[in-house]
């Protein structure tokens, strides 16, 4: 049985919106505070009359995007939550999840933050100068370490009956073959036509992979970025940045998502999760 | 007949092909997999951060679920993080962008380490028992890290009312130490021979435990 704490379930009004995701999604990203622009989530809670909780990071990947949405669904089980996700990039990863290994301090004594920027920057260094690390594999796993975060968030909302509506900013295969070590400049030819190539393959094999579900992409088919993405009138100038028709794009997208899914979860969560678990 | 199969991940301590080489010793799954005559899928790997741990153990028991594996895992130390995660990200992209995007302080950053911890071993029972697998662990390495003055109280206090710790069967001791005393080759610090001994008896006598409940649990 699930420990929920002891909070008072009388104390707090009862519906609470979640929402997280990265620059798209954060109202502290300074862009946005210099153009008087209302995030998306803001706009979903004024719209649905709930009170919101916003754990969205600038710079967020999607592992943080699932851990802080998790963190914030355990510390308020009592309310009555709708959790809604804007995913970001593919390109965020985690290089310690993908290859396993991280570098290790014996020192505890040492600012955490200094250590950690080494420590990465070492294994980055060794990364981008190492032709061998990015190829089809790379990309496959880069998919499936993000494609889990979805899944296992989807999982534990399942799990708690939790209304989920997420959709994804760009494709879970954009971006990764340009990850590294080429950089746009310098790129030749041949160079260019086995990325592509990469790109090619890895959009083939992404729904073969275990944790993908064609229910994650009920907003765009999962080669597509958001809509918005690409046009100019919903972004800040020079900056790639929802400007606040853009926002106001985005929260249509989630209501449309709610629209066509007035049904909350049934309670029979592991039997569906089996049927998109394969191989 | 097909043996049954052992599903392990962990970091060095669990390694065995690393301890096999460095210093001839057989590790604790290589011992378990013997005694209980399993297969063994060992997924672990020096330095692994318990992210990785993790993320190995859901991604094969996802795999080999229908042939109904045991699944192990020992945990590591906590400090081993994930930018990504607590901290910071990092474009590879571009040499010195280093994107803080969380803010710590520092009386507060034991408590945050050992809770992406707590998170990572309390999905990964989950996830492992919802599938109907039997799943058996141990803390290892874990420990609250001690990383400023007066930090560690605050750690204890936040640890205590955790949703994570709270939906997991440790005690404040094993999280703040691991609670392992097994014997280490010295120097070095890895378990020695009668260490692996010790934690392959823990994780087997955890597994019995389990059965013993279940056939209990039948009978009642």
């Amino acid at each position: 049985m699930l420990n929920h704490g002891k909070k008072d379930i009388m104390s707090k009004s009862s519906r609470l919106l979640i929402t997280s995701g990265c620059s798209f999604s954060d109202p502290k990203y300074t862009i946005y505070k210099d153009h008087n622009i209302e995030v998306w989530p803001e706009l979903l809670a004024k719209e649905l009359n709930v009170e919101l909780l916003n754990v969205a990071q600038k710079g967020a990947s999607n592992d943080y995007i699932s851990n802080s949405v998790m963190d914030a669904v355990v510390d308020n089980l009592d309310r009555e939550i709708i959790v809604c996700v804007l995913w970001t990039g593919s390109n965020r990863l985690n290089f310690f999840d993908v290859d396993g290994h991280v570098l290790t301090s014996n020192s505890e004594s040492i600012n955490i933050n200094e250590s950690l920027r080494l420590r990465h920057k070492a294994l980055r260094d060794y990364m981008l100068t190492n032709d061998e690390f990015w190829d089809e594999n790379f990309d496959l796993r880069a998919v499936n370490f993000n494609l889990r975060c979805v899944w296992r968030l989807d999982n534990f909302l399942k799990q708690h009956n939790i209304k989920f509506y997420h959709t994804h900013v760009y494709s879970p295969c954009a971006g990764i073959v340009w990850i590294a070590p080429y950089y746009d400049d310098d790129i030749t030819e041949n160079q260019l036509l086995e990325q592509m190539e990469r790109e090619r393959i890895l959009i083939e094999n992404t729904p073969k992979n275990r944790y993908f579900s064609y229910d994650y992409f009920k907003s765009q088919p999962y080669t597509k970025n958001m809509k918005w993405t690409e046009d100019v009138s919903m972004k800040i100038p020079n900056n790639g940045h929802p400007n606040q028709k853009g926002h106001e794009s985005i929260k249509e997208s989630f209501m449309l998502l709610m629209e066509s899914n007035q049904l909350p979860y049934d309670g029979a969560h592991m039997s569906s999760m089996e049927n998109f678990v394969y191989d | 007949m097909t043996k049954r199969l052992l599903i392990v991940s962990g970091c060095s301590n669990t390694e065995h092909e690393w301890y096999k080489d460095e210093f001839g010793i057989i590790a604790w799954p290589v011992i378990v997999a013997q005694e209980l005559d399993l297969k063994l899928l060992n997924l672990a790997r020096r330095g692994a951060s318990n992210h990785y741990i993790e993320n190995s153990i859901i991604d094969a028991a996802l795999k080999y679920k229908d042939e109904d594996p045991l699944v192990m895992a020992l945990w590591t130390d906590t400090k081993r993080l994930n930018g990504n995660d607590c901290y910071s990200y990092v474009d590879p992209k571009y040499n010195d962008q280093w994107i803080e995007f969380k803010d710590i302080e520092d009386m507060e950053k034991p408590y945050t380490i050992v809770k992406c911890s707590l998170r990572s071993i309390w999905r990964t029972k989950t996830i492992v028992e919802n599938l109907g697998l039997r799943y058996v662990d141990y803390l290892g390495d874990f420990h609250i890290p001690n990383l400023t003055k007066g930090s560690l109280a605050n750690a204890y206090k936040n640890i205590r009312s955790d949703w994570y710790f709270n939906n997991l069967n440790f005690t404040m001791r094993e999280i703040e130490s691991g609670g392992i005393d097994y014997t280490r080759i010295p120097i070095d610090g890895h378990p020695d021979q009668s260490g692996h001994e010790k934690i392959a008896n823990i994780m087997i006598d955890r597994y019995m435990n389990q059965l013993k409940k279940k056939v209990e649990f039948t009978y009642d």
